[in-house]
C-alpha cells in the first residue's frame, strides 16, 4: 500500500486555503495561494521528506504516467533557508528524479515535482516586485530567457516598468505615470544567456564541448529551432498590460496578508510561449524565505 | 409554492395567475429556479433563486446552504462552458432592519459571465476594504440579520462585505457592465437588454433540460410585461 502524495490539481479552494496558511514550506504554499487565487500554475506533487523510497517511486511514476511525461521538473523546497541551499529547476527523468529526490530527503528538505517546460522558447520571463512602502515594479526578459536568469541574479532586466506611492491597504488602479527603464543592451544579455546555457544547462544534460560555450549555446539553440533568443521580440508592454499585472499583483500581496504581514514581495511567472498566457510560479517573501540567525 | 402576502415583484412572477412572458430556464428541486435577469447585459447572466419569498440566502441556513452551494457550483459549470471560463457569484443580501445595498428582498444569486473575476473583486475591494473569506457557502448563515455582499469568483472561494451599504445599489451590475464597456446601461430599471435575455432563455434551456448537466427541468416562471423596459 503506498501513500499519495498531495497533488496541486486535487486540492479543493479550502484544502489550498489551508495549505497556504500551513506554510510549512514556502514555494508550495505560494503555489496554493496562486492556484487558489485562479492564477495558471503547472501541475505540482509535493513529495516530503519523510516520504519511504517506494512511496518516492510510485509517486514518481504516478505524476509521470497521469501528465505523459518523459521528465519532471524538480524544485526543492526546504522550509527557511539559510542561503546555500541545493538549486532544482532541472527537468529530470524517473531514475535521475529519484536520486535527486533520495539525496534531498537526507538534506530534510521536500521536493516539488512539477510539469516539465522548456526553457528556451519562453516569450517573457517576469518578476512582479511589491514593496510595501508603495513600489510596484515590473522587471521582464524577452523571449528565449528564463525566470531563473532574473532570480538568481545572474542578470539584469530587459525592462523595468515602475510606479510609485502604491496604497496596498486600498485598492486604486495604478498612475499612469510609469517610469521605464531599459536597463541592459540585448546584445549583452543575450551574450550572458548563451554564456549561462553553454556552461551550465547544457552540461547539465550531457552537452559539453572544448570550445567556446557561448559558441555551443547558438549552435545548440539553432539546430533544435529555439531561436527566440536570436530573433524575438520583447513584446511591447502598454498601460494595460501593466495595469493587469498591477492588479495581479495587488491581490496576491492582499491575500497573503492574512497569512502574514510582508515588507516585500516577489511574484515571478513566465509565458511559455504556448498561446495559454502567464504561468505562475511562486510568491516569494524575503522575511520567510530566510532564516535569521 | 409558497407565495408571499406582500408585495413582491418576483413572487408574483412566480404565481401561476398572471399574463407574462415565460422566462424559466430551469427549476431545481421545486424550490428554487434559474432566470435570465431583466437587465441582460451580457449574454449567460441569470439570477438563481428560491421560488418562495426569502429575505437573502443567509436566511436559508447551514444546511440548505450547502446543497445550494453544489447546484450553484453545477450551474456556474454549465454558464462558464457556455459562455466563457470565468462566472461570478454574486448577492447584495438585506439584513432584518437594513436594506444594504439590495434591490429587493426576495433572495436572488446573480451568476455573471465575466471577462477577469479578479477585477471585479478588486472593484469591490475597493469600495470596502474588510473582506471576509469563508470556506463554504454554508457560512453565510451567520450573516442571517445583517445585510452583507457576497461575491465568489471560482469554484470554493466565497467573500463577504458587512457594512453593505457602502456598496451602491446594483453594485455588482455597476462594476460588471463598466468591465463590458456598458457601464451606463446598468441599471435593469432602464435597459433590460430583452434580445440577450430570450437568447439566454433560449440557448441555457437546452443545455439543462436534456439532464446532461445533472440538473433537470421543471416548471416554469414568467416575467410580467410590464417589467420588460427596453
Amino acid at each position: 500500500m503506498y501513500t499519495q502524495v498531495k497533488w496541486l490539481s486535487s486540492l479543493s479552494r479550502v484544502e489550498m486555503w489551508d495549505e497556504f496558511l500551513k506554510n510549512e514550506f514556502p514555494k508550495w504554499s505560494s503555489l496554493c495561494l496562486l492556484r487558489y487565487l485562479g492564477f495558471r500554475t503547472l501541475d505540482a506533487v509535493l513529495i516530503n521528506h519523510d516520504v519511504s523510497r517506494a512511496d518516492i517511486t510510485f509517486n514518481l511514476h504516478e505524476f509521470t504516467t497521469q501528465l505523459s511525461l518523459n521528465k519532471v521538473l524538480i524544485r526543492t523546497d526546504g522550509g527557511k533557508e539559510r542561503g546555500g541551499y541545493p538549486r532544482g529547476g532541472n527537468s529530470l527523468d524517473q531514475q535521475q528524479a529519484f536520486d535527486f529526490i533520495s539525496n534531498m530527503q537526507e538534506l530534510k528538505r521536500a521536493v516539488i515535482l512539477m510539469q516539465p517546460t522548456n526553457r528556451f522558447t519562453n516569450s517573457l520571463s517576469l518578476n512582479l516586485l511589491m514593496d510595501y512602502s508603495g513600489a510596484f515594479v515590473v522587471e521582464a526578459l524577452g523571449p528565449g530567457f528564463d525566470i531563473s536568469d532574473l532570480n538568481r541574479g545572474l542578470m539584469r532586466p530587459q525592462v523595468s516598468i515602475s510606479t510609485a506611492m502604491v496604497d496596498w491597504e486600498t485598492f486604486d488602479p495604478p498612475r499612469p505615470y510609469l517610469t521605464k527603464h531599459v536597463s541592459t543592451p540585448i546584445a549583452e544579455l543575450r551574450q550572458q544567456r548563451l554564456s549561462r546555457i553553454g556552461q551550465e544547462l547544457l552540461p547539465a544534460i550531457g552537452i559539453s564541448s572544448d570550445g567556446s560555450p557561448e559558441v555551443l549555446a547558438e549552435e545548440w539553440l539553432r539546430s533544435n529551432g529555439f531561436v527566440g533568443l536570436f530573433e524575438g521580440m520583447m513584446p511591447p508592454i502598454g498601460f494595460s498590460t501593466f495595469r493587469k499585472w498591477y492588479e495581479d499583483g495587488f491581490m496576491i500581496g492582499m491575500f497573503y496578508r492574512r497569512k502574514t504581514r510582508w515588507n516585500a514581495l516577489v511574484v515571478s511567472a513566465s509565458d511559455l510561449g504556448d498561446g495559454k498566457g502567464l504561468c505562475f510560479w511562486d510568491v516569494s517573501n524575503p522575511q520567510e524565505k530566510f532564516l535569521v540567525d | 409554492m409558497s407565495i408571499c402576502h406582500i408585495s413582491c415583484d418576483f413572487c408574483t412572477e412566480f404565481s401561476d395567475d398572471d399574463e407574462t412572458i415565460d422566462r424559466t430556464i430551469t427549476q431545481l428541486r421545486d424550490k428554487y429556479v434559474l432566470i435570465p435577469t431583466l437587465g441582460c447585459f451580457r449574454e449567460g447572466y441569470c439570477l438563481y433563486m428560491p421560488l418562495s419569498h426569502k429575505r437573502s440566502f443567509a436566511v436559508l441556513g447551514g444546511e440548505e446552504l450547502a446543497t445550494v452551494e453544489n447546484e450553484l457550483e453545477a450551474i456556474r459549470g454549465v454558464i462558464a462552458r457556455e459562455y466563457t471560463g470565468q462566472v461570478i457569484l454574486a448577492e447584495h443580501g438585506p439584513g432584518l432592519h437594513d436594506r444594504g445595498a439590495s434591490c429587493c428582498d426576495h433572495a436572488h444569486m446573480h451568476v455573471i459571465p465575466v471577462h477577469s473575476s479578479r477585477h471585479i473583486f478588486l472593484q469591490f475591494y475597493r469600495r470596502n476594504g474588510d473582506v471576509k473569506i469563508l470556506t463554504r457557502l454554508a457560512e453565510l448563515e451567520q450573516y442571517e440579520n445583517s445585510s452583507y455582499i457576497y461575491l465568489s469568483c471560482g469554484t470554493g472561494q466565497h467573500f463577504v462585505w458587512q457594512n453593505a451599504s457602502d456598496f451602491g445599489r446594483q453594485f455588482v451590475r455597476q462594476v460588471c457592465a463598466e468591465f463590458e464597456g456598458l457601464g451606463p446601461m446598468y441599471n435593469w430599471r432602464t435597459f433590460s437588454f430583452r434580445e440577450n435575455m430570450m437568447r439566454t432563455k433560449e440557448h441555457l434551456r437546452k443545455r439543462f433540460s436534456n439532464g446532461t448537466y445533472g440538473i433537470g427541468m421543471s416548471g416554469k416562471s414568467h416575467v410580467h410585461s410590464s417589467q420588460m423596459v427596453v
